[in-house]
């Protein structure tokens, strides 16, 4: 066997057990949407408690990534003692944990798509909404959350990966305070980069209309191609660094 | 090459540091290939750090370690198989999965090897890792080490929590699956008298500081003494083996 399937493999047993009891968490919460709405009597509460599900699920990646890693720091030795490169060990992990995640997001979208079109019937509420409309708005935050979530992922992975040099190195808690304040400034730092002239020179490119109907409730009309770019590079960026600091500085 | 013995592992002027703390201090060593070497010395000597150096799993603050004329970093274990003192496994794994996820890692990993090694060890390939006791988990942990057919095998106390009969059983046990004609095997443990008799050298250390490095026959035939009494007089007199 390939020594990647047979990582994959592994990820996929260490991650199992979290899946499950996300899965469990979801169908539990649902059930007291469910309860809330028939006490309420009110159908909508339900569509309510779906769309939640939905947009939580932006935090997935960072939910099975902690428990995959924190998991994995026990046995660090036998992680790092495998011959494939670190990239391929993080990859490992984070497409399992996408799998895991496009799963629960299609269950949790399907159960929105069938609450919101038989059980509230939006169509009735909204004469003007028509199928197409409902299929591309719901791919397009489906895309999204699946995009974002492991944006997150990837940056939770290089926090990790720089907690293991620092608590190494410099001890349990400076690792913990410098992984806290990075986890702060990075997004602060990186919204004041974002708001310069020129990274709008250098990102806001290629305008994409949507064209969603005003009946879809899509807030954005339009989106950049090269706003996308930029999040890919940075992302290929932070897994790069992840590795490399895996690769070479983390030490047992 | 070194008196017609090919050299295994060296060790150049290694410094290891953890914050201030200085584990191996201008550390030099040689280490010939296909040998048992068993590593000896006090608790907090610098034996368990100079083993996850070779593994790579740990890098020098100053000098270079090379096995088999390569840096040991990460990627040395494809040269290198390495058992460490933690009792940690996967341990949602049966030990059947434990050995098919080592055998799908490592390309050296031999299967049949590794069977038998299960079948002289006894191990219920059904249970799982975290349903064994701790002398069965140490016993795989021997197994799949032992089944990778690799240029260098390290031990880190492999015999620590067995019992007696287990650790003789399994003393006798490095003899048969081991191929040293094409293996070194280097050990650390405090079960010294017990893995006295298989050991081709020994290396004693001791506050990171390589005192003195023997042939066991020599220390058996020509200076009469076990390598117990020899570490107590090395103690006494301080030597320091450079």
């Amino acid at each position: 066997m390939n020594p990647w399937w047979g990582q994959l493999a592994k990820e996929y047993r260490l991650g199992r057990g979290g899946v499950i009891g996300a899965l469990i968490a979801l169908f539990l919460y649902l059930g007291i949407g469910v309860y809330v709405s028939w006490r309420m009597g009110n159908p909508e509460t339900f569509l309510a408690f779906c769309a939640f599900a939905l947009m939580m699920h932006v935090l997935y990646m960072a939910g099975y990534m902690c428990v995959s890693l924190i998991r994995e720091q026990r046995t660090l030795h036998l992680w790092l003692q495998t011959p494939l490169p670190a990239y391929k060990l993080l990859l490992a992990k984070l497409l399992n944990g996408w799998g895991a995640l496009a799963s629960s997001l299609f269950i949790i979208s399907a159960i929105t798509l069938i609450s919101g079109t038989m059980v509230v019937n939006l169509f009735e509420l909204n004469p003007e909404l028509t199928w197409p409309d409902v299929i591309s708005t719901g791919l397009f935050i489906d895309i999204h959350i699946l995009l974002i979530a492991l944006y997150i992922g990837i940056g939770l992975t290089f926090l990790w990966a720089i907690y293991l040099v620092v608590s190494k190195s410099l001890g349990k808690v400076s690792g913990n305070v410098i992984g806290i304040v990075l986890f702060f400034f990075l997004p602060w730092l990186m919204s004041k980069w974002e708001g310069t002239g020129l990274f709008h020179a250098l990102f806001i490119w290629g305008k994409l209309d949507l064209n969603f109907s005003e009946a879809a409730y899509v807030a954005f009309r339009h989106v950049y191609i090269g706003y996308y770019f930029y999040h890919f590079l940075l992302a290929l960026l932070l897994l790069f660094i992840a590795s490399w600091l895996i690769e070479r500085k983390v030490e047992v | 090459m070194k008196n017609g013995v090919k050299r295994m592992i060296e060790f150049n002027h290694v410094t290891k540091k953890y914050r201030s703390q200085a584990a191996l201090n201008d550390f030099s060593l040689s280490l010939p290939a296909g040998k048992i070497i068993g590593l000896v010395g006090e608790n907090g000597s610098g034996k368990s750090t100079a083993l996850k150096l070779i593994s790579g799993l740990i890098s020098p603050t100053k000098g270079s370690v090379t096995v088999d004329g390569e840096v040991a970093t990460r990627r040395i274990s494809s040269k290198v198989s390495y058992l460490s003192e933690l009792d940690a496994y996967y341990t949602f794994y049966t030990v059947t999965e434990t050995v098919s996820y080592y055998a799908s890692l490592y390309s050296d990993f031999n299967k049949s090897k590794a069977e038998e090694i299960l079948d002289y060890m006894k191990l219920d390939r059904s249970k799982k890792v975290k349903d064994l006791s701790k002398g069965n988990r140490g016993r795989l942990k021997i197994a799949v080490t032992l089944a990778r057919e690799v240029p260098v095998i390290l031990m880190d106390e492999p015999l620590s929590g067995l019992d007696p009969m287990v650790r003789d059983s399994i003393v006798k046990g490095l003899l048969s699956f081991m191929d040293f004609e094409k293996q070194t095997l280097i050990i650390t443990t405090h079960e010294i008298k017990e893995i006295e008799p298989i050991l081709d050298t020994v290396v004693l250390i001791k506050d990171g500081v390589l005192l003195k490095m023997e042939d066991v026959e020599e220390l058996r035939i020509e200076q009469h003494v076990s390598i117990v009494e020899w570490m107590k007089q090395v103690y006494q007199d301080g030597g320091i083996d450079k």
